[in-house]
């Protein structure tokens, strides 16, 4: 009971309010605990990606298992899991196979996926933009009106839209993100006031 | 003492905090607080229910987000998930971006089964740790939405750049599909790609929602409080700078 709630809630207690203190004062000594502190937290973090890597492992060996060895994604993912690791421990960060992983695998994959955004941004405009009721109208004829603002043919065809645009993208859709914004600033702090004090024991898997 | 330019941001959270307090307090006495419908937490039971009528998995997943506020809120949604899941016997699978989230992910779906009376169907390979980089997470979890054909997609914590990408996935896998994140530039993407969305700050009422806690009741109430004063500030700072007084504005950067 002392190591699973007691413990976590004294540990979240005293660095929660270590780094408060240090955020709003100037006391050296306070500052500097709280440098530690973040430290830690990448320190604990590499750990818990240990976790994270056996269960990488545990998940894809098991996918292997079950399809008798057809399941290539999965074993595509182990060799190159297995392959990184050994060139990054052995060869190192700044080795040339390491590089070429990252410039010509990683960030080309990585590049790849960030891409599909364009074409998946146009099929979610498409079912958007369908006057179903009053609020898709609304949509529909705002997004025509910043689309055409947004254009430089726009301005040709329709020259209002460019002032209008500018209104729409500066007073109502700044205002309705900032509201979004200060609304959600305020549940952060009533959620990191209950966790500094030790009520929301569910974040250490507590009941 | 102070540092520069945080006196002001330092009395405003020791009123939030003291608000807060003062809330919880009540609500452990019995004042009555109640919690309107928030339609995207009432449809998680369909959710569940469309899952189990088909006999497909469910998916969830706290987004992109380390261990803060708006994942701790994921979180929350996850644990009432996960016992719906163990109720009607619903295969959850739950996929996870950050190491230290996906620790505390695991340890609350533990909990969530031993709660529903059902530790033994608990999967751990059902909690999978996708990548911490952010387009491998987004692909990872665009195979398990295909690969597994879930029949509803929970997304519900941090996401950014990500979201659009996971929102159509499940929507073309034909997912029912209910999102949420505090991202103000995510959220239209959810909207437009989700059946249901919980907009903003409506995240951290899960707790209050699900539970009824009286301290999560209690802050709720407390975070209403505080929103009309930052209005009341607004209007107030509006009409000051209209009429050519900066007061306000030098106060609140000091």
């Amino acid at each position: 009971m002392f190591a699973k709630r007691t413990l976590p809630t004294i540990i979240a207690f005293v660095c929660g309010i270590t780094v408060v203190i240090a955020y709003f004062f100037n006391i050296p000594a306070i500052q500097s605990l709280a440098q530690g502190i973040l430290r830690w937290q990448a320190v604990i973090a590499v750990f818990a990606l240990g976790l994270g890597a056996v269960n990488i492992i545990r998940v894809h060996v098991n996918n292997i298992r079950r399809s008798q060895g057809t399941n290539i994604y999965s074993l595509a993912l182990l060799i190159t899991f297995v392959i990184t690791i050994f060139v990054g421990v052995f060869l190192g960060q700044n080795s040339n196979a390491y590089k070429f992983i990252f410039d010509y695998i990683n960030v080309p994959t990585g590049s790849a996926i960030f891409s599909l955004l364009a074409f998946y941004i146009g099929t979610a405009a498409y079912r958007a933009f369908r006057a179903k009721n009053v609020e898709a109208a609304i949509l529909l004829i705002t997004g025509c009106i910043v689309m055409l603002g947004r254009v430089p043919i726009g301005a040709k065809i329709l020259p209002v839209s460019v002032p209008l645009t500018n209104w729409i993208m500066s007073v109502l859709n700044v205002g309705g993100q900032r509201g979004v914004m200060i609304a959600g600033a305020i549940g952060f702090i009533a959620v990191s006031l209950r966790i500094i004090v030790g009520l929301e024991r569910r974040s250490y898997g507590g009941e | 003492m102070f540092v520069e330019g945080r006196i002001f941001d330092f009395f405003a959270l020791l009123i939030s905090t003291g608000l807060m307090g003062i809330f919880m307090s009540l609500a452990r006495k019995g004042m009555e607080i109640n919690v309107r419908p928030i339609p995207g937490f009432e449809a998680i039971d369909e959710a569940v229910g469309r899952a189990a009528e088909m006999g497909k998995p469910l998916h969830f997943t706290p987004g992109f987000g380390g261990l803060v506020a708006a994942t701790f809120a994921g979180l929350e949604v996850l644990s009432h998930v996960t016992k719906l899941a163990a109720q009607y016997d619903v295969r959850l699978i739950v996929t996870v971006s950050q190491p230290e989230t996906f620790a505390v992910t695991e340890q609350v779906m533990k909990q969530a089964y031993l709660d529903a009376g059902k530790p033994e169907a608990f999967r751990p390979e059902d909690c999978r740790f996708i990548s911490t980089d952010q387009w491998a997470y987004a692909s990872g979890v665009i195979g398990v939405l295909y690969r597994e054909q879930v029949a509803s997609n929970i997304m519900i914590g941090q996401f950014a750049a990500e979201a659009l990408i996971l929102a159509e996935a499940g929507s073309t896998v034909g997912a029912i599909q209910i999102a949420g994140t505090t991202n103000a530039y995510q959220i239209p993407f959810f909207v437009v790609a989700c059946d249901y969305v919980i907009l903003g700050d409506e995240m951290f009422a899960a707790g209050a929602h699900f539970s009824k806690n009286e301290y999560h009741l209690g802050s709720l109430r407390a975070e209403d409080i505080v929103k009309a004063l930052c209005i009341g500030f607004m209007i107030v700072g509006a009409i000051m700078v209209t009429s050519g007084s900066d007061a306000l504005v030098t106060l609140l950067s000091k």
